[in-house]
């Protein structure tokens, strides 16, 4: 007699989902090309960037002023604003999982402030971005996302067995006003540059260009690629650092090495969009309501989603007070605040 | 024959605290040593020691024979499985998934599991009588079905070496009895070698084939229950106040509470 049990399957990553994330993706895409104070019909944007592969040969119908609008402004924008929200996302959930903590988020650990302060030197110090591999402003924002987040989790780290999920956010709070006071102060020392660094901080996929892709796509292929790869390692960590190295877990290397990540991560999102808050949090809490808390499901799903997520939210802030904008990380922060209130009362004590 | 874990006089001193000093202990294949101790004498140290979770400041741990020093994390995953007291629990895991990171040693970071490991997370289930609750939360089930599916996880890892943590602490008598009969009958199927630390002392000597008895970090009796169950030992090392009984179903330990004359010369 065959049981019950043996129809059941264990979590993974089950192919609705992906094909209703690439749909999700996909629409939010052809959205962000047709929208605009110019509307093209979203099916024709999306057939003219087919078009542009390589031995595809269709004809979308536009004309070339709107083949222009759609390939040299919308699109670089909208790529920008997919692979800035998929690294967002994809970071939240990482940290989410390596610090067993659900309100973990690279804007709420002070990640993002330390990656803004890096930026902030790098623009006073009077450079100008070269759009190439080794840009020093994704490298130095690194270097503040990092030490920002292991800042924050050391400073979390203090209250030892009396530590909460509120502590590490405390702590990450605190790592972020510093931060922030240091880039403020930075940034009103050098009058010259205040305008770039303010437009800048308040998020700017308004300027995007395919050079901000090219800057960001290597980051995004490293970042996403060992992220994903360690979302069983992350489900093993859920029973604690003890039990799951008795379950052969190399605990050290693997906090290490997907903090390295997530913070790579954001460091090189915040280089070339500025702040933008709370997509770390919305996006993979939504996956784990609806999709199950696995980390092999949750991280590439926010991979997806963050991205389409980004793409719409990009697309409220430039069309809702069009020809005005407003700032994409205001947008983000509207709908995050109260989003994040939610979840903070649904994780209590569920943690520890 | 190789024990399968083999202590040679390791002492594990943590922040200049010493928590072990100078224990040698060797434990048979399928023997199963049970290490008694009133509170604070290391038994929980001991484990972990054994784990390597906690590292030796001197001596050294082998298991089959091969130091565990010289071992990955994953190799020695791979020889020893942990029931701890108090297992942390991720919120919203289903049974399946939680069983299924016993499986964790036999995976780098490329491979995923696979339908050979879910047969085993299923075997081990039904072994437990655990089928019905495959797909229930763990933080939704009953203290002794949760420690029905923690032991469940760690027989999944396959590892020849169980350890336990105090495994009937939280539960009442009869699934007391239930969980040391399951690990019984699960250490004669699967020659496993096990070591558990016990509260209970007549339970201790009822299941397990030796007796250890630690105080202050160091091992002060060790033998069957007729050389450690002594009423001096257990006042020696416990302070407590017990008469020792020998009856039909092995020996006894009862407590009492002190006369009143006793009362009066205090």
């Amino acid at each position: 007699m065959t049981s019950a049990a043996s129809t059941v399957i264990p979590s993974r990553l089950r192919p609705a989902w992906i094909v209703a994330a690439g749909a999700v993706l996909v629409a939010a895409v052809a959205l962000g090309l047709a929208l605009g104070p110019v509307a093209i019909d979203p099916w024709r944007s999306l057939v003219e960037i087919v078009g542009h592969l390589p031995f595809v040969h269709v004809h979308s119908g536009l004309s070339p002023q709107q083949a222009g609008i759609v390939w040299e402004l919308r699109l670089p924008r909208v790529v920008l604003g997919v692979l800035v929200g998929s690294m967002l996302a994809l970071s939240g959930a990482a940290y989410q999982g390596v610090f067993r903590n659900p309100l973990a988020d690279p804007y709420l650990l002070g990640a993002a402030a330390g990656a803004g302060l890096g930026v902030t030197l790098v623009i006073t110090s009077g450079y100008v971005s070269n759009g190439g591999f080794l840009d020093p402003a994704p490298l130095a924002a690194f270097a503040g996302a990092l030490s920002a987040a292991f800042l924050a989790y050391a400073i979390g780290a203090i209250g030892g067995r009396l530590r909460t999920p509120a502590t590490l956010l405390l702590a990450g709070v605190a790592v972020m006003s510093f931060l922030t006071a240091l880039q403020t102060y930075v940034q009103q020392r050098h009058a010259d540059t205040i305008r770039t660094v303010y437009d800048w901080i308040l998020g700017r996929l308004t300027t995007a260009s395919w050079s901000d892709v090219v800057l960001v796509l290597p980051y995004f292929v490293v970042t996403s690629v060992v992220l994903v790869t360690h979302g069983r390692m992350l489900d093993a960590l859920g029973v604690g650092d003890e039990e799951a190295a008795s379950l052969g877990v190399p605990v050290r290397r693997v906090r290490l090495t997907v903090v390295a990540a997530a913070s790579l991560a954001t460091a090189a999102a915040v280089s070339v969009s500025g702040l933008i808050g709370f997509v770390g949090i919305i996006v993979p809490h939504t996956i784990r309501l609806v999709a199950g808390s696995s980390y092999r499901v949750i991280l590439p799903l926010s991979l997806v989603f963050g991205g389409a997520f980004l793409a719409l939210a990009d697309l409220a802030a430039r069309t809702t007070l069009s020809p005005a904008e407003i700032p994409i990380g205001v947008v983000t922060a509207v709908v995050g605040a109260p989003f994040f209130v939610v979840v903070l009362r649904t994780t209590k004590g569920t943690v520890g | 024959m190789t024990a399968a874990i083999s202590c040679r006089e390791i002492s594990v001193v943590v922040e200049k605290h010493t928590l072990l000093e100078d224990v040698s202990v060797d434990v048979a294949t399928n023997e199963w040593l049970c290490v008694l101790g009133p509170n604070g004498a290391g038994k929980t140290t001991l484990l972990r020691a054994i784990t390597g979770a906690l590292r030796t400041a001197t001596g050294e741990i082998a298991l089959m024979g091969r130091p565990i020093a010289s071992m990955h994390s994953r190799e020695r995953a791979r020889l020893v499985a942990v029931v701890p007291q108090v297992p942390v629990i991720p919120p919203g895991m289903e049974v399946l998934d939680y069983v299924l990171l016993g499986r964790t040693p036999y995976h780098g970071l490329l491979s995923s599991i696979d339908g050979h490991d879910v047969e085993i997370a299923r075997d081990a289930l039904h072994e437990l009588e655990l089928d019905r609750f495959t797909t229930r939360r763990v933080d939704s089930l009953s203290g002794g079905e949760r420690q029905r599916v923690i032991v469940a996880r760690a027989l999944a890892q396959e590892a020849p070496i169980l350890l336990l943590d105090e495994p009937t602490s939280s539960l009442d008598i009869g699934h007391q009895q239930d969980v040391l009969e399951l690990v019984d009958r699960l250490r004669r199927a699967r020659d496993l070698t096990v070591v558990s630390t016990m509260h209970d002392l007549t339970l201790a000597a009822q299941y397990s084939d030796r007796l250890m008895l630690l105080r202050d970090g160091r091992v002060v009796c060790e033998g069957d229950e007729v050389e450690v169950m002594t009423a001096e030992n257990l006042e020696r090392y416990y302070g407590a106040r017990v008469a020792v009984i020998d009856g039909p179903y092995g020996r006894a330990i009862v407590p009492y509470r002190p006369t009143r004359e006793e009362h009066r010369d205090e």
